[in-house]
């Protein structure tokens, strides 16, 4: 059995060799054609790159780094936005503009790590589930899932938040518990179709064992729209970790979250204005972008098919 | 019956889904690190009383046995003390439920209102200026998280243009003795439209906020999904036949067409329960989801997870209303009893 797999391997790999460069930059100028079709899209990628270059780069892009942590400057606080800062100071005279940045940063942060965690489990216990259609696994895994996906997300990530403790960490583990189904259930669908085509019932057929006929037969065929929902996902998860942190159940000050500023913000409505409207237009603008992102890869993958 | 099977199908699913999600409920409440006995009664406490405690709440016991016990208890209706109000929890529920559901109710309305009429505009208008203008407010809407809007909308109305009340169910100086807790039927049962009209301003804000966003989105899908209707035969036909394009829309065009909608809205619907928490935080709405918010801050162990459990209550029965809602629009759930094209994303 090993034999054969190396085998198939090498002459693959000897059809694909000659050319393996000039294919790859040809799929991605064909890629970038389908994706740049909507101008839409490709606003939503520059503001992705921009959030991503000011997150990885936020203490060398932001004017005052150190206002994003227990800093005290009580000659300028409170200040309007102005040339020297930029989005205005909060009451303690740290600057805005600055703590955004850093929040910013928190923010994807947690959202690649959720992501990162969620979808790897989701996807394979969905690939299980599907490739042992209505066995008792299948039960198992789907009525779970179902289980996870009978109370609204944010609930649940609230109440898992909150039996721990408040902080980024468990913030995390909530958001990660209840998005996994989600990727599981569409990945289930998927996979107990797949199960049936020809290419895996000949794979049985040459005696494949379960795991590679999940792994390379049925998951390849599932990846696309797993990606697809990844780059659509990143905003919903933003959004969850942004409310959980507007509860105060995420980042803890002096450590800034973007939830958490709109939250402080709106204690000083209407004359801080800028402390609270700000942070708000931070959190919207960058969940477009990556909801733009997000159709702008769904609709590449769809027409590239 | 076909529809009557699907329907206990349904019910018997939602059944199964409330069991295991007490289990989930209570392996959270129970698994957290520290001694609920003493997180109750705090450090000071001496350990004999902790002990006692300890009894009392059978945590001595092996887990599936409190987890029987806990059950059964929540079958009678009885979840416990809360640590924060001091009552049971089930009177607090009581008290701040009705609250929250009429504020999804109006939310709902809304989202039904708008996601039919914005989508039938803008197939109407299809690739005008209209049709674009509410996609840009789609993409924004899914974008803007319900706080986001409701801070926004406190700016607005509570500072800059103040036309409309923005804190709590009723203007202080008013009252309205309490009936079904519904705060506007009450004041209508009570003959006193005044206080019904102060009550339903005092609604507009919230609502909104829980449905602009979700409505946008569901105008689009409303529009699709017309738009591919419009090219059906059947429509041809009876553009053949003479009918006004008023009866041809609203009469054969939009019922097909609102399968996909009332699918994602009940989702949205759904999600406009957990939504709640913070536009009820924000707007000081006296509803479940400020009582809950409160009771995770405080760690109120009882209290999380009779709130958690009502709300998934509230959530499964919904998806099983909309099913049923569905199952009328789409005649192939009716004759069938299954539903096409299952297992989209």
């Amino acid at each position: 059995m090993e034999h054969k797999k190396v085998e198939m391997k090498t002459k693959q790999e000897h059809i694909l060799k000659p050319n393996k460069w000039s294919r790859f930059w040809n799929n991605i100028c064909r890629n970038w054609y389908y994706f740049s079709r909507n101008k839409l899209s490709v606003l939503g990628l520059s503001i992705v790159v921009l959030v991503i270059l000011l997150a990885i780069f936020a203490p060398y892009m932001t004017p005052y780094p150190q206002h994003a942590s227990s800093f005290v400057d009580f000659k300028n606080a409170g200040q309007p936005p102005s040339a020297t800062y930029w989005l205005g100071t909060d009451p303690i005279g740290r600057d805005i503009f600055s703590r955004i940045v850093f929040a910013l940063r928190g923010a994807l942060l947690m959202s690649i790590v959720v992501l990162a965690i969620a979808v790897p489990i989701g996807t394979i216990l969905g690939l299980i589930a599907g490739f042992y259609y209505r066995t008792i696994i299948d039960t198992i895994i789907m009525r779970i899932s179902d289980i996870f996906l009978s109370v609204p997300s944010l609930v649940l990530a609230l109440a898992i938040a909150a039996v721990l403790k408040p902080n980024m960490m468990n913030a995390m583990i909530a958001v990660t518990v209840m998005w996994w189904p989600w990727y599981t259930r569409m990945v289930y669908g998927m996979a107990s179709s797949i199960r049936n085509e020809y290419f895996v019932v000949a794979a049985q057929l040459n005696g494949a064992s379960s795991s590679y006929i999940l792994f390379r037969e049925i998951l390849p065929n599932c990846l696309s729209p797993v990606f697809t929902k990844m780059a659509l996902d990143v905003g919903w998860v933003l959004i969850i970790s942004a409310s959980l942190s507007f509860v105060g159940l995420g980042e803890q000050p002096p450590t800034p979250a973007l939830g958490q500023m709109v939250s402080d913000g709106s204690r000083y409505l209407p004359e801080l204005w800028w402390m609270c409207i700000f942070p708000a237009l931070a959190i919207v603008v960058t969940i477009l972008g990556f909801n733009l992102f997000g159709d702008g890869v769904r609709d590449m993958l769809q027409s590239s098919r | 019956m076909k529809l009557g099977q699907f329907i206990l199908r349904r019910l018997l699913l939602g059944i199964f889904v409330i069991i295991g999600l007490s289990i989930l409920i209570f392996t959270i409440s129970r698994v957290i690190p520290g001694d609920p006995a003493r997180l109750a009664l705090g450090p000071r406490a001496p350990v004999e009383v902790v002990e006692q405690l300890r009894q009392e709440l059978y945590l001595d016991k092996s887990l599936p046995v409190q987890y029987w016990i806990w059950l059964t208890n929540v079958m009678k209706g009885d979840f416990g003390r809360s640590l924060v109000t001091r009552r049971s929890v089930v009177v607090d529920i009581r008290e701040y439920l009705p609250a929250t559901l009429e504020l999804v109710f109006f939310t709902a309305i809304i989202m039904v209102f708008l996601a039919i009429l914005l989508g039938a505009v803008a197939a109407r208008n299809k690739d005008k200026w209209v049709d674009s203008l509410i996609r840009i407010f789609a993409y924004v809407g899914v974008s803007i998280p319900a706080f986001v809007l409701a801070v926004f909308f406190i700016l607005i109305f509570g500072y800059a243009w103040p036309i409309l009340p923005v804190l709590g169910r009723l203007s202080s100086q008013l009252s309205i003795p309490r009936v079904t807790g519904f705060m506007v039927l009450d004041a209508l049962i009570a003959g006193k439209l005044n206080i019904a009209w102060d009550a339903f301003k005092h609604l507009i804000l919230p609502a909104f906020a829980l449905a602009l966003g979700p409505a946008f989105q569901e105008a689009r899908i409303t529009r699709s999904s017309m738009v591919d209707n419009m090219n059906k035969d059947y429509i041809s036909a009876e553009r053949g036949y003479g009918f006004s394009e008023k009866i041809i829309m609203f009469k054969y065009l939009l019922r097909p067409s609102l399968i996909p909608t009332v699918s994602v809205m009940g989702m949205d619907i759904a999600a406009t329960i957990g939504n709640a928490f913070l536009v009820e935080l924000i707007f000081n709405w006296p509803g479940i989801s400020r009582y809950g918010i409160n009771a995770m801050l405080y760690k109120d162990l009882n209290a999380i997870s009779g709130t958690v459990l009502i709300i998934g209550l509230v959530f499964v029965l919904t998806s099983i209303i909309v099913d049923i809602i569905v199952s009328f629009l789409d005649p192939s759930i009716r004759l069938r009893g299954i539903r096409e094209g299952e297992n989209g994303t």
